[in-house]
C-alpha cells in the first residue's frame, strides 16, 4: 500500500477539527480542545510512522492530484516528500503537539477557549501545508493562511486595542513582503514557464542561466517574502509588538513555526538564489541578528526579549542561508523550534504564576518557587546561548563552521558577537528572575505551574539538550547534498571539535564572554546597571533604536500623506465627478430601464417584439 | 394566381378588417371565423388538403366557438359605448407593418421563390397517422403529457377560484 | 427504438402519475408527505442513473428516428435536473402551507416540468424541441399562479402565460421557416444542409425566431423582461426552479441548435452573441443595483448570470460550451441554497423585501451562513463556485480574444458586471450580520430534509470552488459530445436520411407560413 495518504491525513487533520470546533463545537470547551489536540498528536505519530516507513528517501517523491486542468493550463494539488518537509512535519507537529496540551492549562480561564484551539488548527494545517507544498502556487495559498491565522491568534484578545494593532501591524508587515513574493513567483513562473519545485529543479540544473538577468531580482524579491515572515530587517517591527498574543500563540507562531517559514522557504527553492541574492541575504540576516541582539538586551519585558532573541537566531538561520549553509540553517532552525518554545512556554508558566506580570524587574527569586521551570528554562538558556552539550551549540557551530569554510569573517565576527549578546542578555533574564531576591509580594506567593503546563516544558527540554547529536543535521545534507556518513552518537557529541575546531572553541568562548558579562552586572541586583553605565545609548536600546519611531516619521507619515492625497483625490475626483457621473449615469439608467419595467403586460410584450426585431436587424439588416 | 384566389383573399381580408372594427364583439367574432374559413380556403387552394381541412375543423369549427361562449360568459353582450381604438393604435399598426413588411422583404428576397415548385404529392390522412404513432411518437406522447398538465392546472386554478369565495383556510 | 434509452422520463412521468392516483386514497393530512416520496422518488431516480446508465461504447445513442439523442451531455444535464428537482421538491414541502389546496397537484406539476426538462436536453429535432418547451413553459404557467390568494402571483402567472405564448409563437414561427427552407428538422440532417443555406436569409429569420424563444427561457437581453416580475410573484419553490431548470434546460437547448444543427452559421453570429452577452450583463446588474425585494433581486440577478453563461456561447469554442456547463453546475448549488434559505424566511411573510433578512443570524445562524455564502458565490469571490465559473467563462472568452476584439470589450464589461453586482450581493449580506432589530425574532425551525438538502447546496459550492477538476474534466467531457456530433456530420455529409415522404413538405408548401398559435 502506498504510505502517502498518510501524509494527506496528516495535513487534513487539523483543517478538519477547525471546522468542526468553528461549526459545531464552540460551547463545548473540553470537545474542542480534545479534537484540536487530538488531530495534532495523531498528525504527529502519523507522522513519525510515515517517515519510518517511507524512510528519509533522498530521492525525491510526490503525490499530486490535479487541482484543475484546462486545456494547455494545469495547476495541481502536490505533497512533497524529501527530507526536508519529512523533517519539518515531525518538528512541526511535534512541537505543535506540546504546545497544544501546554495551552489546554494556560488558556483555562480564557472565555474564547474553544476559539483559540480552532485558530490553532487553522494554523497547524496551514503551516503543514507551506511545508509540503510541491509548488509556488499551493505555497503562497498557505503562506497566506499562516498569514491570517497568525492575525486572528496574536489579536486573540482583540478587546485589548494594543492586541488587535498589533495583529494589525504584522499581518500588513508580512503582506509588505508577500508583494515582493508574488512578484518573484510570476517572474519565475514567466521566465521558467513552471511553478513545480522538482521541474523548476530540473529546468535550472538544465540551463544554469535560464532565469538571465532576472535572477538575482528574482531571488531578492522571493527574499522579500521570507524577510516579511521571517521578520528580518527592515520588516522585523512585527514580531516583538505580536507578544500580545496569547504565550502559547508566541512559543507556537514566533518562535518554533511561522517565522522559521521564510528559512524554510528560502531553502526549499535556495537553487533559485544566485550569488549575488545570496551575499544581500547573508548580510540582511547578520545585520538583523546583531540589531535585535543589541536590543535584547535592554528589554524588560520577560516575552520581548524572547522575541528580540528570536529574531536575533533568525538572523543567523538566514546567515546561513546567505553563506550557502542550507541544511545548518535548516539544523539551526530545527533545534531553535525546540528550545525557543521550551523559553516561551517557561515563560509563559512563570507570567502566569505572577498572574500576568510580564516585567522582569518585578520578579526574582523564582527558582525556589517553580523548580521545574526553572531547571527547563535553564537548559534552554544553555542550549540557546551555545554551550555544549546542549543543542544550540552544536547547530551555532556549524553555522560558524559554515562562514569559515565561505572564507566570510565579516560574517563570523558578526555571529560571535551576537554569540556574545545572546549569553549576555539570557543570563541577564535568567539571573534577573529566577536567582537573587524577590522583587514584589507577588514573586513570595508564586505557586508551580499546573503539570499539563510542566509536562509540555520537560519533554521540550529533553529536545532542547540532545537535539544537536542524534542526526538532524545528517538527514538535511541528505536533502542538500554532501551526506556526511552516520556517527556514533559519541563521535557526533565532539564532532564541532573534530571538524571545525577554531569554530567550535570561538563558540565556546563567546559563551563564556556573555556568561561571565552577565554574572558580573546582574547578581543579585536590583535594578539594571546598564542605563547608568551607557546612557543614551542603553535608551536606544531599550527604545529599540527608534525604529517604530522612524518607521512612524517616514513611511507611516509619508504613508498618511498618500493617504490623504488617495482621500482627496477619492472624494473630490473619484466620489464627486466619477462616482457622481457614474451615480448620475447609474441612476439615469435605472430611472430609464425602470421606465420600461412598468408592469404593464402591453409594454411588456411590445418590447419583446420590438427585441425580436432589433435582433433581426442587427444580423439581417446589414 | 386565379381569380378565385384574388376573391378569397379579399373577402379573407375585409373579414379581418372587420373584425379589428366592428363595435359589437359578437359580430367581430363571427368576421374572425370568416377569415379562417377564408384562410382554410386559401390552404385548399395551394393544395394543402390536410392543413386545409385541420383549419376548418379546429378554428372555424372549435376556436371560434370557444370565442363566442367568452364573449358570452362575460360583459360583451353590450355594444361598447366609448371608442374601441386604444389611443395607442397606431403603434401598434406599425408593428404589424413592420412585421409585414420584414416577412414581405425576406420572402421577396429569398431563394425560395425561384426553386421549381415541388411536384403536389397527396398527403393521405392514413399516412400522417402512421408517421405520428411511429416516427413522431416522442413529441406525441409528450404533447399528452403537455395537454395533461394543462388540464390539471385548468382545474386547479377554477377549483381556487371557486374556493376563494368562501373564507381562506386558517394557516398552519 | 431503444424505449430503455428514455429511462429517466418514463420514471419521472410515472412518478408524477402515481401521486396524482396516490392523492386520490390518502387523507388530506398525509398530503404534505407526498413531496417526500416525491423527493424520495427522484433521489432513486438519481441514484439509478447514476449507478446504471451508462453511455455505448461510441458515445451516444439515438431513438426514434434520431429524434431523440442521449449523449454526455444529455446525461450531464439530465443527472442536473434531477438534482434540482430533488432540492425543489424538498423545499415545496417546506412551503407546503403557503400552498391552500391542489398541493399533490403542486408536486406533480413540477415533476412534469421536470420531465419536459429531460426531454428537452435529448431534444435532437425541432419537433421535440418545440414540445418539450412547451411541456416545460406551461407547467411553469400553472406552477407561477398556484398562490390563487397572492395578486402577486396571479398576476406572475399571466404575465409569464401572455410573453411566454408571444415567445411561443415566434418559436413555432422560426420553426416553420427552417423547415420550410430547408426541408429539415432533424439537427444532423439540418447541420449538413446548413452551409448552402448561409445566404438565405429566410432561413437564418427563422433560426433567430427560435432563438428568440430560447432566449425567452433563459432571460436573456432583449427577452429578459419578464423575468423580475415573475420571479417576484411566483411561489420561492417555483421561482428557484425556474432560475434554475428551466434556464438550464434553455442553455441546454441552445447549445445543441447553435453548436449541432447550424455551427457553420453560429460561427458567423459572434458579434450578435457578444452584443447580447454583455448587454444582458449590464442590463441585469444595474437594475438589481436599487432593489430592495430578494426574490424580485434574485430575479436580476439571474438574468446578469445568464449574461455571463452566454459570454462562453459566444466564445464559440469547446472551452466555452464546457464552461457554461460548469457555471451552471455552480449556480445549481448557490441558487437552491439562496432560495431554500428565503423560503424558509420569508414563508409567512408578505413581500419579501430585504429587511427581512435582519438578525438572521441570530436566529438561524446556518441559514445566516448558507445565505451569505450563496451571495458570495453569485458575485463570484473565491474560493466559492461561482468564482470558478467566471474563471473559466472569461478564460475562454480571452482565448477568442485574437480573432475578434470584441470579446476583449466583453469580458471588460462582464468584470464591470461582476464589481457592480458585489454591491447589491453584499448589501444581502449586511442586511444578514447587521446588528438590527429583527422583524421576528424568534429562532427559525428547520427541518431534516431541508436541513441536508442546504448542507448539500454548500458543500457544493465549495468543492466546486475548491477543487474544481473532477467536474471540469466532466463538463468538458460533455461538451466535446456536441463537437464529436458535429465532426461526424462533417466527416460523412450523407448520412442516411430519416424516412420522410414527400407529402410532408406539400403539407405547408414550400415556403408558406405555418399557422401560428391560436
Amino acid at each position: 500500500m502506498n504510505p502517502d495518504f498518510l501524509a494527506w491525513i496528516i495535513l487534513f487533520l487539523p483543517l478538519v477539527a477547525a471546522g468542526l470546533i468553528t461549526l459545531y463545537f464552540l460551547p463545548q470547551r473540553k470537545v474542542s480542545a480534545g479534537l484540536s489536540t487530538g488531530a495534532v498528536i495523531i498528525g504527529f505519530v502519523l507522522s513519525v510512522i510515515f517517515v519510518s516507513w517511507a524512510g528519509w528517501q533522498p530521492a525525491i517523491r510526490e503525490s499530486a492530484a490535479t487541482w484543475l486542468a484546462v486545456g494547455p493550463l494545469h495547476v495541481a494539488f502536490g505533497l512533497r516528500f524529501d527530507p526536508l518537509s519529512l523533517l519539518m512535519i515531525l518538528v512541526v507537529t511535534g512541537v505543535a503537539s506540546a504546545i497544544h496540551v501546554y495551552s489546554w492549562g494556560y488558556m483555562h480561564e480564557d472565555p474564547g477557549f474553544s476559539r483559540f484551539f480552532a485558530c490553532l488548527s487553522l494554523f497547524t494545517f496551514s503551516m503543514l501545508g507551506i511545508v509540503l507544498a510541491n509548488n509556488f502556487i499551493e505555497l503562497f495559498i498557505f503562506w497566506e493562511l499562516v498569514g491570517v491565522s497568525s492575525y486572528l491568534l496574536i489579536s486573540f484578545w482583540h478587546e485589548r486595542p494594543s492586541a488587535a494593532d498589533a495583529g494589525k501591524k504584522a499581518f500588513l508587515a508580512n503582506r509588505l513582503g508577500d508583494f515582493g513574493f508574488l512578484l518573484g513567483i510570476l517572474i519565475v513562473w514567466s521566465s521558467l514557464g513552471s511553478l513545480n519545485f522538482g521541474v523548476l529543479q530540473d529546468r535550472l540544473s538544465a540551463h544554469a542561466g535560464a532565469l538571465g538577468s532576472l535572477a538575482t531580482i528574482a531571488g531578492l524579491l522571493i527574499f522579500c517574502g521570507a524577510m516579511g515572515k521571517s521578520a528580518q530587517f527592515p520588516l522585523h517591527v512585527w514580531l516583538p509588538d505580536a507578544m500580545e498574543g496569547p504565550t502559547p500563540v508566541s512559543a507556537l507562531i514566533h518562535a518554533a513555526t511561522m517565522v522559521a517559514a521564510g528559512v524554510y522557504m528560502l531553502c526549499r527553492v535556495s537553487f533559485l538564489l544566485d550569488a549575488s541574492a545570496l551575499e544581500v541575504i547573508g548580510w540582511v540576516g547578520g545585520f538583523t541578528a546583531l540589531l535585535s541582539a543589541v536590543i535584547a538586551v535592554q528589554q524588560d519585558d520577560i516575552k520581548r526579549i524572547l522575541a528580540y532573541s528570536t529574531l536575533s537566531q533568525l538572523g543567523y538561520m538566514m546567515m546561513a542561508v546567505g553563506l550557502g549553509g542550507d541544511s545548518q540553517a535548516m539544523f539551526h532552525l530545527s533545534t531553535h523550534a525546540f528550545f525557543k518554545a521550551l523559553l516561551f512556554l517557561g515563560s509563559g508558566s512563570v507570567i502566569l504564576a505572577l498572574h500576568h506580570e510580564q516585567n522582569i524587574w518585578k520578579m526574582g527569586g523564582l527558582r525556589r518557587q517553580m523548580p521545574v521551570t526553572f531547571w527547563t528554562f535553564l537548559a534552554a538558556t544553555f542550549a540557546l546561548s551555545g554551550v555544549p552539550p546542549f543543542s544550540g551549540f552544536y547547530s551555532k557551530d556549524s553555522i560558524f563552521a559554515q562562514a569559515t569554510a565561505r572564507h566570510s569573517y565579516g560574517l563570523l565576527v558578526l555571529g560571535l558577537a551576537v554569540a556574545v549578546l545572546t549569553a549576555f542578555y539570557m543570563f541577564r533574564l535568567v539571573f534577573v528572575v529566577f536567582l537573587g531576591s524577590s522583587r514584589s509580594p507577588a514573586c513570595d506567593h508564586a505557586q508551580e505551574s499546573p503539570p499539563v503546563v510542566l509536562w509540555p516544558l520537560r519533554l521540550l527540554a529533553v529536545f532542547s539538550i540532545i537535539g544537536g547529536y542524534i542526526g538532524i543535521e545528517q538527514v538535511y545534507e541528505k536533502q542538500f547534498g554532501a551526506a556526511g556518513a552516520g556517527h556514533p552518537l559519541w563521535q557526533q557529541l565532539l564532532a564541532p571539535f573534530r571538524e571545525a575546531p577554531i569554530g567550535a572553541v570561538l563558540g565556546i568562548l563567546a559563551a563564556v564572554l556573555g556568561f561571565a558579562g552577565a554574572y558580573k552586572l546582574y547578581s543579585n541586583v536590583a535594578k539594571d546597571p546598564l542605563p547608568d553605565k551607557l546612557g543614551a545609548l542603553s535608551r536606544a536600546m531599550a527604545n529599540r533604536f527608534y525604529f517604530d519611531e522612524l518607521y512612524q516619521a517616514t513611511v507611516i507619515r509619508l504613508h498618511d500623506a498618500l493617504a490623504s492625497i488617495a482621500d482627496w483625490i477619492d472624494r473630490w475626483i473619484i466620489d464627486g465627478f466619477c462616482v457622481g457621473l457614474a451615480r448620475g449615469g447609474t441612476d439615469l439608467t435605472g430611472r430609464a430601464l425602470r421606465l420600461l419595467q412598468t408592469g404593464n403586460l402591453q409594454t411588456y410584450a411590445f418590447l419583446f417584439a420590438l427585441g425580436a426585431a432589433l435582433v433581426l436587424y442587427l444580423v439581417l439588416g446589414k | 394566381m386565379s381569380v378565385a384566389f384574388f376573391i378569397i383573399a379579399l373577402l379573407t381580408l375585409l373579414s379581418a378588417v372587420a373584425a379589428m372594427t366592428l363595435r359589437n364583439l359578437i359580430h367581430c367574432a363571427l368576421a374572425l371565423a370568416f377569415t379562417f374559413a377564408g384562410l382554410a380556403a386559401a390552404y385548399l387552394q395551394l393544395g394543402a388538403q390536410f392543413v386545409g381541412f385541420v383549419q376548418l375543423l379546429v378554428y372555424v369549427g372549435a376556436v371560434a366557438i370557444l370565442i363566442v361562449f367568452a364573449v358570452l360568459l362575460t360583459r360583451g353582450r353590450e355594444p361598447a359605448t366609448q371608442g374601441i381604438f386604444s389611443p395607442k393604435w397606431p403603434v401598434g399598426a406599425a408593428v404589424a407593418l413592420g412585421v409585414f413588411g420584414t416577412l414581405a422583404g425576406l420572402l421577396l428576397s429569398s431563394r425560395v421563390l425561384h426553386h421549381e415548385a415541388a411536384a403536389i404529392a397527396q398527403a393521405p390522412v392514413r399516412q400522417i397517422g402512421e408517421q405520428l404513432m411511429t416516427h413522431y411518437i416522442v413529441p406525441l406522447e409528450v404533447l399528452g403529457v403537455l395537454l395533461t398538465a394543462a388540464l390539471i392546472g385548468a382545474v386547479i386554478l377554477a377549483m381556487h377560484e371557486r374556493e376563494s369565495d368562501s373564507p381562506p383556510p386558517s394557516k398552519t | 427504438m431503444n424505449i430503455a434509452l428514455l429511462s429517466h422520463e418514463w420514471l419521472v412521468l410515472l412518478l408524477g402519475l402515481g401521486l396524482l392516483l396516490a392523492d386520490l386514497w390518502l387523507p388530506p393530512a398525509a398530503r404534505r408527505k407526498l413531496g417526500y416520496v416525491a423527493a424520495l422518488g427522484v433521489a432513486a431516480i438519481l441514484l439509478y442513473s447514476i449507478l446504471f446508465v451508462r453511455l455505448p461504447a461510441g458515445g451516444v445513442e439515438y431513438a426514434f428516428g434520431r429524434m431523440y439523442i442521449l449523449d454526455s451531455l444529455a446525461l450531464f444535464f439530465k443527472r442536473f435536473f434531477l438534482l434540482a428537482a430533488l432540492a425543489v421538491l424538498l423545499m415545496s414541502v417546506e412551503f407546503a402551507a403557503e400552498i391552500q389546496s391542489g398541493l399533490t397537484e403542486y408536486y406533480a406539476l413540477t415533476l412534469f416540468a421536470l420531465a419536459g426538462m429531460l426531454f428537452a436536453c435529448s431534444a435532437n429535432d425541432f419537433t421535440l424541441l418545440f414540445v418539450s418547451l412547451e411541456l416545460i413553459t406551461i407547467s411553469f404557467y400553472i406552477l407561477t399562479s398556484f398562490q390563487r390568494a397572492r395578486t402577486l402571483s396571479l398576476e406572475a402567472g399571466v404575465k409569464y402565460l401572455i410573453i411566454g405564448a408571444l415567445s411561443t409563437s415566434f418559436t413555432v414561427f422560426g420553426i416553420a421557416l427552417v423547415y420550410g427552407t430547408s426541408g429539415k428538422l432533424n439537427f444532423q440532417d439540418l447541420a449538413a444542409v446548413a452551409p448552402q443555406l448561409i445566404g438565405n436569409k429566410l432561413f437564418l429569420f427563422g433560426l433567430l425566431w427560435v432563438m428568440v424563444g430560447l432566449g425567452f427561457k433563459i432571460a436573456a437581453f432583449p427577452f429578459q423582461i419578464w423575468a423580475p416580475d415573475v420571479y417576484q410573484g411566483a411561489p420561492s419553490p417555483t421561482t428557484a426552479f425556474l432560475a434554475i431548470g428551466s434556464k438550464a434546460a434553455g442553455f441546454a437547448l441552445v447549445l445543441r441548435v447553435l453548436f449541432t444543427a447550424v455551427p457553420a452559421i453560429t460561427a458567423q453570429w459572434s458579434h450578435l452573441l457578444i452584443v447580447i452577452s454583455a448587454v444582458t450583463i449590464l442590463y441585469g446588474n444595474l437594475c438589481a443595483l436599487p432593489q430592495r425585494n430578494v426574490k424580485r433581486l434574485l430575479g436580476y440577478s439571474s438574468i446578469a448570470h445568464a449574461g455571463y453563461m452566454l459570454l462562453g456561447v459566444a466564445a464559440l469554442s469547446a472551452a466555452g460550451q464546457s464552461a457554461i456547463l460548469y457555471y451552471l453546475s455552480g449556480y445549481l448549488f448557490t441558487v437552491l441554497a439562496a432560495f431554500t434559505v428565503i423560503c424558509l424566511v420569508m414563508r409567512h411573510a408578505e413581500g419579501e423585501d430585504i429587511s427581512r433578512l435582519a438578525g438572521l443570524n441570530q436566529r438561524s445562524p446556518l441559514l445566516a451562513a448558507a445565505m451569505a455564502l450563496a451571495m458570495v458565490s453569485l458575485a463570484g469571490v473565491p474560493p466559492m463556485a461561482g468564482f470558478f465559473g467566471k474563471f473559466l467563462l472569461f478564460k475562454a472568452a480571452l482565448a477568442q480574444g485574437a480573432t475578434q476584439h470584441g470579446y476583449y470589450w466583453l469580458v471588460g464589461i462582464a468584470i464591470l458586471g461582476v464589481v457592480i453586482s458585489l454591491y447589491y450581493y453584499f448589501g444581502v449580506i449586511r442586511a444578514i450580520y447587521w446588528p438590527g432589530n429583527a422583524p421576528d425574532p424568534s429562532p427559525i425551525p428547520v427541518s431534516r430534509p431541508i436541513l441536508l438538502s442546504i448542507y448539500a447546496c454548500v458543500a457544493g459550492m465549495f468543492f466546486l470552488g475548491l477543487y474544481p477538476n473532477p467536474v471540469v474534466t466532466l463538463t468538458s467531457k460533455a461538451a466535446s459530445a456536441l463537437q464529436a456530433e458535429t465532426a461526424a456530420i462533417h466527416a460523412t455529409a450523407t448520412l442516411p436520411k430519416a424516412p420522410r415522404a414527400a407529402w410532408t413538405r406539400s403539407l405547408l408548401g414550400p415556403a408558406s407560413a405555418a399557422p401560428s398559435r391560436p
